[in-house]
């Protein structure tokens, strides 16, 4: 308890005879006052005393409080702004790099098939529509990849080399079709010159672009982790001086809770709170959406990939009758199907997931056995031979590639999911950065001066 | 809109059976089902908690029960998966019959029925809408005997969110000795040669679908453009008398000689080729319109497994023969023709039937109606609406 004393008095001085009047006592009252306050105040920052004691944690602790604001926001805005550029720009891009890899196979084995069937006279209409959709998504989704990779040189140097290719591959393609439709010689050639056109130039650009992708995505997984481990810190360090603050005020007063005081303590403790739950629930959201969702994106696309490449290799060995010269470049092709189908089976984690993957393995056996009887055969395909892969063998390809498709498509879902997942956790963050220690400022600041109030 | 009902079905899928197509073959089925049954179902399976099924479907579109002696599809459900089968056959159209379904699914509520068969267009809306659960797939093994034909929609590639129930064409019929000559193009229907003796369909995507293969488009990929000139098309024929309007009645119509050639329906054209066999049944040239009714489990559906486990037990061969020797549409199951010859004489009789199995060549000029925006449906819908009566 502070002790006010009385004026002094100087040695032998007489007793100070009282003033006759009232009016004389007032300013008598008004000196005493004054000298208290002059006693008090050489003392005012004393930790010694508990009004010194109060103002030196107060300003302590609101200097944590800024702190906390200075580097929680800082954290909080880095977080978010990571996640949420993962959401509207990498994430896309990692999506559509990965669609545009199919899109250019899906043109290919579309368009070997539509010149395999103009080969024998009647050319494949749903197959010319499914290559001219899929030429059309092609150049869709470079021309939105573009907008998604922001100053990125080296996926816009790619996407640009894409963009030049898609014009000379659609070129070629046209060029076969009309030699095709005209019985030229040079159908083929200038059908595989497209094809090589797209298995070298425009897969290997492709690649790029999801390589940067990737390397963004794992870069922005990253960012505001350190600085929200610190501002996590400083949130500690500022609630260790809120409750320090607090032990002190309970234990030098009667008062059971400062109000300011403990509604500041709440909120850095939420702040504290919330710093750790966003931190966790990005970092495992982000982490599901990559192994749950992107890898198995990946998978996919390689066994899409693999397949439409088995697919135009078969096309060609049809339409040049070279089914047993190519044999071994057929097998091959099957070991990668079957190999990614194996790895995709590897990373279903959901009983939906395993269904969806047991239908693609027998659609797979499926095709294979529709388009056996077809390469057995040595010699030219006869139109008995390719009639018959145009109806039995692409039917069955389309049911094995529309499950790829809805496999894809379940793998976005959870991909997404978990981005935005990332994203909601993060989003409000900056806004609990700067409000609740500027709220925290407040209710020290308040709450001491509430005692300080209550001393005078 | 209309209430109009969109297909006589009714009419054409009882008139199928009367015309001696199907029954025998129901019986035969019935004996060889039940085996086929157990043994792609594997018994009885974990219900999921749930034990019922709230159904909605068009009218006489399953054998529901004991019919000629032999127990129906709806019944075996009822024995073989032990589930709670509430069956309703209230789906009278398109319509006031997706009413039903509509409002629950807009105001987000869990809806009346767990499993419902709304025509393509509708279940497209269904799912393009959100208002349609995933397939439990883990518990609908028998997807992989859904035929690739119909999984290229491209508002449910891989058919993720609905399961066809049954298919039928929408091409053109026509009597020989009325035209004077074979048909073989839909451009036919527009020779002056036909004017007011040409019927075309009342229903939007059919006849616009057909009005569009003639101009070279793919109705399977409509795009506002390419569907509105189909319908200018058609309203330029309906306005200068070129062609009637006809819903059923157009099996009337030919048979009576007032219509010389029609778009007409597979179903109701086989019933009047039963009577007529003089009739043909054209798949033109240029293509022709499938459409099929799918299964679709609306969102918030409170027996989803149970929905899954019927579905299974429809997609399996033996099941789906049976179904389709009663109903005479065509089956999106894969091995449902190979299920019908092992069935009997009968049954070997319809897996010929070019109208329930179409080859290879004719399924090559099928397009199904690919969708387009909610407006611009509307909005063809509003406009093609106004011109038939």
């Amino acid at each position: 308890m502070v002790t006010i004393t009385s004026p002094p008095r100087p040695p032998h001085a007489p007793a100070a005879t009282p003033a006759p009047t009232a009016p004389v006592a007032r300013p008598a009252r008004a000196r005493a006052s004054e000298l208290v306050q002059r006693d008090v105040e050489p003392r005012r920052w004393s930790r010694s005393n508990s009004p010194g004691w109060y103002r030196v944690w107060a300003v302590l602790t609101a200097a944590t409080l800024a702190v906390l604001c200075a580097v929680g926001s800082a954290a909080a805005i880095r977080s978010a702004g990571a996640t949420s550029r993962i959401q509207s720009d990498t994430a896309p891009a990692l999506l559509g790099s990965q669609d545009l890899f199919g899109s250019v196979s899906e043109a290919n084995a579309a368009a070997t098939a539509v010149v395999l069937s103009g080969a024998i006279g009647t050319e494949d209409r749903s197959r010319r529509s499914l290559y001219v959709q899929a030429l059309n998504r092609a150049s869709a989704q470079t021309e939105e990849l573009s907008t998604l990779v922001g100053e990125d040189t080296e996926s816009r140097g790619a996407l640009k080399q894409i963009a030049v290719a898609l014009t000379t591959y659609s070129g070629h393609m046209e060029a076969s079709r009309r030699e095709n439709a005209l019985r030229g010689t040079q159908a083929e050639a200038e059908l595989r010159t497209a094809l090589d056109l797209a298995s070298r130039d425009m897969a290997g650009a492709v690649d790029t672009v999801t390589d940067r992708s990737q390397t963004r995505f794992g870069e922005q997984r990253q960012q505001g982790r350190i600085i929200t481990i610190v501002a996590a810190a400083c949130a500690a360090v500022a609630l260790a001086a809120l409750i320090r603050l607090q032990a002190g005020t309970l234990a030098r007063s009667n008062r059971i809770v400062n109000l300011p005081m403990a509604a500041a303590t709440v909120l850095v403790a939420i702040e504290l709170i919330m710093l750790g739950y966003a931190g966790v629930v990005r970092t495992t959201a982000l982490g599901r959406a990559e192994t749950d969702g992107y890898r198995a994106i990946q998978a996919t696309a390689l066994l899409q990939r693999s397949a439409f490449e088995l697919q135009s290799q078969l096309s060609l060995d049809l339409l040049s009758g070279q089914t047993e010269n190519s044999g071994t470049k057929r097998l091959q092709l099957t070991g990668r199907v079957n190999s990614n189908l194996a790895a995709l089976s590897a990373i279903a984690d959901t009983e939906r997931e395993r269904a969806a993957i047991t239908e693609l393995g027998i659609r797979w056996d499926r095709y294979q056995k529709a388009t056996a009887p077809l390469v057995a055969g040595k010699g030219a395909a006869t139109p008995a031979t390719i009639s018959e892969f145009q109806s039995s063998g692409l039917s069955a390809f389309n049911g094995f590639n529309t499950t790829i498709e809805s496999v894809l498509l379940d793998n976005r879902s959870q991909f997404t999911s978990g981005v935005d997942d990332a994203a909601r956790a993060t989003r409000w963050l900056p806004w609990l950065a700067v409000i609740a220690p500027l709220v925290g400022i407040v209710g020290v600041l308040l709450g001491a001066q509430r005692r300080l109030g209550d001393y005078k | 809109m209309t209430g109009r009902a969109v297909r006589g079905r009714t009419v054409s899928r009882r008139s199928f059976l009367k015309g001696g197509l199907g029954l025998g073959a129901v019986g035969a089925l019935g004996l060889t089902g039940c085996s086929f049954a157990s043994s792609a179902t594997g018994g009885r399976e974990d219900l999921g908690g749930t034990t019922q099924l709230r159904m909605l479907n068009w009218t006489d579109y399953i054998d529901v029960s004991d019919d000629k002696g032999s127990i129906g599809t709806i019944d075996r459900v009822r024995a073989d998966l032990g589930l709670q089968v509430t069956y309703q056959e209230d789906y009278t159209d398109s319509y006031e019959g997706f009413q039903l379904i509509l409002d629950r699914a807009v105001n987000k509520e869990v809806p009346d029925y767990d499993l419902v068969v709304p025509v393509n267009w509708r279940a497209a809306q269904m799912v393009q809408s959100g208002w349609a659960e995933p397939i439990p797939l883990e518990l609908v093994t028998n997807h992989v005997n859904l035929d690739p034909a119909f999984m290229t929609n491209t508002w449910d590639r891989g058919s993720r969110f609905q399961m066809p129930w049954q298919a039928g064409i929408t091409g053109i019929a026509y009597d020989p000795k009325l035209t004077g000559r074979a048909l073989t193009s839909i451009n036919d229907l527009f020779d002056v040669r036909l004017k007011g003796r040409a019927g075309i369909v009342g229903e939007m995507r059919e006849s616009v679908g057909l009005a569009m293969l003639a101009n070279g488009d793919d109705p399977s990929r409509p795009t506002p453009a390419t569907a509105q000139a189909g319908l200018n098309k058609i309203k330029e024929a309906i306005q200068t008398g070129q062609v009637i309007v006809t819903y059923e009645d157009f099996v009337d119509k030919l048979k009576s000689g007032e219509l010389a050639a029609a778009m007409a329906w597979s179903g109701d054209t086989a019933l009047l080729q039963a009577d007529r066999p003089d009739i043909e049944f054209l798949i033109p040239s240029e293509g022709a319109v499938q459409w099929f009714d799918a299964m679709v489990i609306p969102k918030r559906a409170a027996n989803v497994a149970a929905a899954g486990r019927f579905m299974n037990f429809v997609y399996d061969p033996a099941n789906a023969a049976r179904i389709t020797a009663y109903v005479g549409y065509i089956s999106p199951v894969l091995g449902v023709q190979d299920a019908l010859r092992a069935s009997g004489p009968d049954g070997a009789a319809l897996a010929k039937n070019p109208v329930l199995f179409p080859d290879a060549a004719a399924r090559n000029r099928l397009f199904t109606w690919g969708g387009l925006d909610a407006e611009t449906e509307t909005r063809l819908d509003d406009e093609f609406l106004r011109l038939v009566p």
